[in-house]
């Protein structure tokens, strides 16, 4: 508190990467809304049976596509916008103990685990008397 | 957030620990400044600012995983806050850290041998981290469709509609997920979690918007929020486990009975390497982390010779605890054997032990942990009774006096009071004796009581060991 350049850099500093894990929440919600469009999409396709061809938004402009291009686009989006998601969670928890410690509090416990296997958790379970 | 509920979790065990030790309930903690420096009082902690100021330092090698495998000896005469010392020291290592108490008798059970017995005690003090990862999709029903066929014959479909704040999407359904939502009863304006790998579906409550939905509900009826962000959601949860707690698990198939029944036995050597084993394992992989925790054994001279032989080794060992003792004896005998050493504990083991000594507390110390206990004990003492009761202290023992606060208050309440005045203590020091004037009316009236034993030898003896 001496030094209130220092102080109020010391604030940025957390206010910035405070900042960018909200940004990285909505990301996942947004990917999410999309993963879930995605989904609903590859479904009705797979129901819509007489037709070879079908109505497909790029952006705002819609385009007559046949059926399996559109289920090829869709699947490949899938699969980018999971692995989008899974990297955002992983930096996440980065961000999150870096503001931890600008903020001087020690790191989440455990946050950098290896998640245990279903058995092994299942077993684990036993003795906390949750669900198996 | 996570501060918030670490407290929270603080709170539930200080209630737990309220009704085991009722005697150092108002310990919160070390008393200690940030720098590790004590303060006068705080936290419950009054006086022994040296001892305080060390175990500072040991709580802070071991929040670091400095010293495990090492030994604590807090060595004073009685009612000099040992005890409460390692209360203050378990209350400020926080809910993470396992924290094992007990009395040095407790091993001697005729269910288990002593060396079960404190083999176990070393192995719930040690703590496993491990993390449950989970993918659920989380949301609140918006609306429920079934299409039975019109044949009569084939699977049942339907559609879900699930939303949270953010977003909303529909699932369609099989028929195997429609009977698991008939089971668990759920109607739209549910908050539901669905596993994605077994594809459990579990009920949280009713959404608070739809509150007002009918007049009259079920008690059990709980109300949450509708859930925030992406419906499809990675849940991890950090479980903090005891390694005595994976031996039970494995010592029999019906692993959590023998939890609940509290008849766990003896566990065979073979289990636990395999658990050792295991958890090696995981911590090579990076799926467990090892905390060691801190076993208290108060009163450790009563521990024998095999005890503390077994100990020396147990120390040793890689995954071993911090152990922190007590005791209030000076140069006395070791039990099982006829060999005298200071605090009845062997040399070797003395050796390897960092010695925390604390002094007798001042008379203004007494009266602050006079006026606490009051405080804790729901009394009102009126001024000139807390400076008789701290002269009664002074003069006979703290642990008589915080007695008496509970009879004085007592009497207080029979005669209609408030406030515990100087006539009410005085009453009760009249009414219960101390050690002090019960071994002097003793001494006067010896001959009148049975089987007198002429004075001299055996009757000291036997004082010796029923007062401790």
């Amino acid at each position: 508190m001496e030094n209130p350049k220092q102080s109020l850099n010391h604030l940025k500093a957390i206010e910035k990467q405070a900042e960018d894990i909200l940004r990285d929440k909505s990301e996942i919600v947004a990917l999410d809304r999309r993963r879930n469009g995605n989904r609903e999409g590859l479904r009705a396709l797979k129901k819509q049976t007489n037709t070879d061809k079908t109505w497909f938004a790029i952006g705002p402009i819609l385009v007559k596509v046949p059926v399996q291009t559109a289920n090829k686009w869709l699947d490949k989006d899938q699969v980018t916008v999971s692995a989008e998601i899974n990297k955002i969670r992983s930096d996440m928890k980065v961000k999150v103990n870096n503001l931890r410690d600008l903020e001087f509090q020690d790191p989440v416990p455990g946050l950098n685990l290896k998640p245990l296997d279903r058995d092994e958790m299942n077993a684990i379970n036993q003795v906390m008397g949750g669900h198996v | 957030m996570a501060s918030i509920t670490a407290a929270k979790e603080q709170e539930v065990r200080e209630i737990t620990r309220i009704e085991r030790i009722g005697a150092h309930s108002h310990i919160r903690g070390l008393g200690l400044d940030d720098g590790l420096e004590p303060r006068k009082v705080s936290q419950g902690m009054v006086g022994q600012l040296k001892a305080r100021r060390a175990a500072g330092v040991v709580l802070a090698m071991v929040k670091d995983g400095k010293i495990a495998g090492r030994a604590v000896l807090l060595a004073g005469q009685p009612g000099t806050g040992k005890t409460a010392i390692a209360m203050g020291l378990a209350q400020a290592l926080g809910a993470d850290t396992p924290f094992t108490s007990m009395a040095g008798s407790e091993i001697y059970s005729l269910e288990m041998s002593k060396t079960e017995a404190l083999t176990q005690a070393i192995r719930k003090s040690i703590g496993v981290r491990i993390k449950e990862e989970t993918e659920i999709i989380e949301g609140e029903v918006v609306e429920i469709q079934v299409e039975r066929p019109a044949s009569g014959s084939g699977g049942k479909t339907g559609k879900l509609t699930l939303k949270s704040t953010e977003m909303e999407t529909m699932y369609d359904l099989g028929s195997k997920m429609i009977e698991s939502l008939t089971k668990e009863k759920i109607q739209t304006g549910d908050v539901i979690t669905i596993d994605k790998a077994t594809g459990k579906i579990s009920r949280l409550g009713r959404s608070f918007t739809r509150a007002r939905d009918y007049d009259a509900t079920g008690p059990q009826t709980r109300f949450v929020q509708c859930p925030e962000g992406e419906l499809q959601k990675r849940k991890e949860v950090v479980h903090t486990v005891t390694l005595h707690e994976v031996d039970v698990i494995n010592s029999r198939t019906h692993g959590f009975l023998a939890l609940f029944s509290g008849d766990t036995g003896e566990i065979k050597s073979e289990v636990r390497e395999q658990i050792n084993a295991k958890v090696g394992e995981w911590r090579e992989e990076g799926k467990a982390d090892i905390i060691p925790g801190v076993l208290f054994i108060d009163e450790v001279h009563m521990l024998d010779i095999e005890c503390f032989s077994f100990l020396n080794r147990a120390l040793e060992d890689e995954m071993a605890p911090i152990v922190i003792m007590a005791t209030n004896r000076g140069i006395t005998r070791i039990r099982g054997t006829n060999i005298s050493s200071p605090h009845g504990i062997p040399l070797d083991l003395l050796d390897r032990m960092v010695i925390i000594p604390t002094s007798p507390y001042e008379e203004p110390e007494l009266k602050e942990i006079l006026k606490i206990r009051c405080e804790e004990e729901d009394c009102e003492m009126s001024e000139d009774a807390l400076l008789v009761l701290t002269k009664i202290a002074v003069e006979t023992s703290l642990r008589y006096a915080i007695q008496l606060i509970t009879t004085a208050s007592l009497v207080s309440r029979k005669r209609k009071r408030t406030e515990v005045g100087i006539d009410d203590v005085k009453k009760v020091y009249s009414l219960f004796l101390d050690e002090g004037r019960s071994t002097q009316f003793l001494k006067e009236y010896q001959d009148e009581y049975l089987y007198d034993q002429s004075a001299g030898g055996d009757a000291a003896e036997a004082m010796e060991v029923t007062v401790q």
